[in-house]
């Protein structure tokens, strides 16, 4: 009889600590932040030049320079940020279920996400590239057919390459870099995901490169959980991404992270 | 809920994961079998060098995760220039792994047996071999079966660990699925009815050939020996 009446004890303090919650959902995911004086934001740790960890074993990269940025102008503290990582196959549960209150992450805005998450306005175009070893035979798409591909899960890659490529074989990995490390070792013969983080993987060697052609525009997103709580951070957030192209911000950003990646290529064809 | 199964591509996915589970499981167990039939004999032999390794092999590959030993094969092989497909090295994986476990099982299958019947067996005039092929593997099969049957079905479903190595079973397509579609519950749902098919069809499988062989075969008297 005991255990049962310590049950019910436990229902009870369960069910306090529910309308705890409760309570503290009313207020909007703008009003948290400003109480706690911090964005939690999702980023990758594995996509250079977007999100990832230098070295030095500190966060570098666009989307974290971006997260700062808006920190700052919502915040006055570029610092006012916390740093989570998420992968592509994980960032849309941890939107979901509203343990982030931003999502950047290299990642698209399409119709079917929407119906997920909500989006900012865009914040950078990438396309999608292919990338093949330095030596490899393979100089456009067709040639791909009946080769392994690699490619990430829980991006856009995969769809957009099955359609221009469909006889070849696809290998999924959770990670950039777990396929990346798959096409070294020769498990594979493309790997295919944005240019930009591509260009990332190119930089500093010249044992890949990438196919001339591009499948796709990928319009990459902040994304937040669909809910009417966020919907003022959101729009903070999109005014501070309009303030950002005006006054060049933007382009500073591209210019710092992205250009210097995907022009530099000094390496013999 | 089920709607997700009327999208052609749904239903080709599963069919194809659910293929590769079966496919990989089925050569798995072939090898997995023939690997704890020689180990049980070495494992029970008096000669050391026979039973020795049959003994450390059984508690390495007993006593170390299954995921470890994938990982092994999949990146630690390819490390010192030796590139398996990842199917091969799951189902390298799967049949040591789970060979180990159907030693033991065979081992005490054929301990079982009483010795007394064997040393009959020899005192009558049979062959070593006649022994084992007449009086030994029939009774031993018997005690085998159910435990054997156990040891299928866990390969079968820990195969599953197989996505973790890009091999494209079943488990990987409801990761896909649910990773690309945001349906989780649907996709995970249906991969489990899937699993439990697979996993009961085994059984009655097991069961079927267990019946069949007690009619066909009815065993010796084991508990009350015939007195001579």
């Amino acid at each position: 009889m005991r255990w049962v009446m310590a049950l019910v004890v436990m229902l009870g303090l369960c069910a306090c600590g529910d309308s705890g919650t409760e309570t503290s959902d009313a207020q909007t995911t703008l009003e948290k932040i400003q109480g706690r004086g911090k964005i939690q934001a999702g980023v990758k740790y594995d996509s250079k030049p977007f999100g990832y960890m230098d070295t030095d074993g500190t966060l570098k990269g666009f989307d974290i320079d971006l997260m700062r940025e808006i920190a700052q102008r919502l915040l006055g503290n570029p610092d006012a940020v916390e740093f989570q990582q998420v992968l592509s196959s994980t960032r849309i549960m941890a939107i979901h279920s509203g343990s982030l209150d931003v999502v950047a992450a290299t990642m698209t805005i399409t119709p079917e996400r929407e119906d997920i998450v909500d989006f900012s306005e865009p914040y950078y175009i990438a396309g999608q590239g292919v990338m093949v070893p330095h030596k490899s035979p393979v100089r456009d798409l067709a040639a791909l057919n009946e080769k392994r591909v690699l490619f990430v899960m829980g991006t856009t890659s995969e769809e957009n390459m099955k359609q221009a490529v469909p006889k070849a074989q696809y290998v999924g990995f959770k990670t950039s870099t777990d396929a990346l490390s798959a096409l070294r070792a020769g498990r594979g013969d493309a790997l295919t995901t944005d240019d930009t983080i591509l260009a990332g993987f190119m930089s500093g060697n010249c044992d890949y490169r990438l196919l001339p052609q591009r499948l796709s525009k990928e319009p990459y997103g902040l994304a937040f959980k669909k809910d009417p709580a966020t919907q003022s951070f959101r729009q903070a957030v999109n005014t501070v991404l309009e303030e950002m192209v005006e006054d060049g911000t933007l382009e500073k950003l591209k210019a710092k992270w992205v250009m210097p990646n995907l022009t530099g290529s000094r390496c013999p064809s | 809920m089920l709607d997700i199964l009327l999208s052609e591509r749904v239903q080709q996915a599963f069919l194809s994961g659910w293929g590769m589970t079966l496919k990989i499981s089925a050569l798995s167990s072939v090898l997995a079998m023939g690997i704890g039939f020689l180990m049980a004999f070495c494992r029970i032999s008096r000669i050391a060098w026979l039973s020795v390794p049959a003994t450390v092999y059984v508690e390495v590959f007993r006593n170390t995760p299954l995921l470890i030993q994938l990982y092994l094969y999949y990146r630690g092989l390819q490390s010192i220039g030796i590139l398996l497909s990842p199917e091969a090295c799951g189902v390298l994986a799967l049949a040591l792994y789970t060979g180990a476990y159907i030693t033991e099982v065979f081992r005490s299958g054929i301990l079982a047996v009483p010795k007394e019947q064997l040393e009959t067996g020899v005192a009558m005039g049979l062959s070593r071999f006649s022994v084992y092929r007449l009086i030994l593997v029939p009774q031993a099969v018997q005690i085998i079966l159910p435990p054997l049957g156990n040891q299928l079905i866990s390969l079968m479903k820990n195969s599953s660990l197989l996505a973790f190595i890009t091999v494209s079973e079943l488990f990987l397509v409801i990761y896909k699925g649910s990773v690309d579609a945001f349906r989780p519950v649907e996709y995970v749902a249906i991969g489990a009815g899937l699993y439990m098919i697979t996993s009961l069809s085994i059984a009655a499988a097991i069961h079927g050939l267990d019946r069949w062989l007690k009619r066909a075969e009815p065993p010796l008297n084991m508990k009350e020996p015939v007195a001579l």
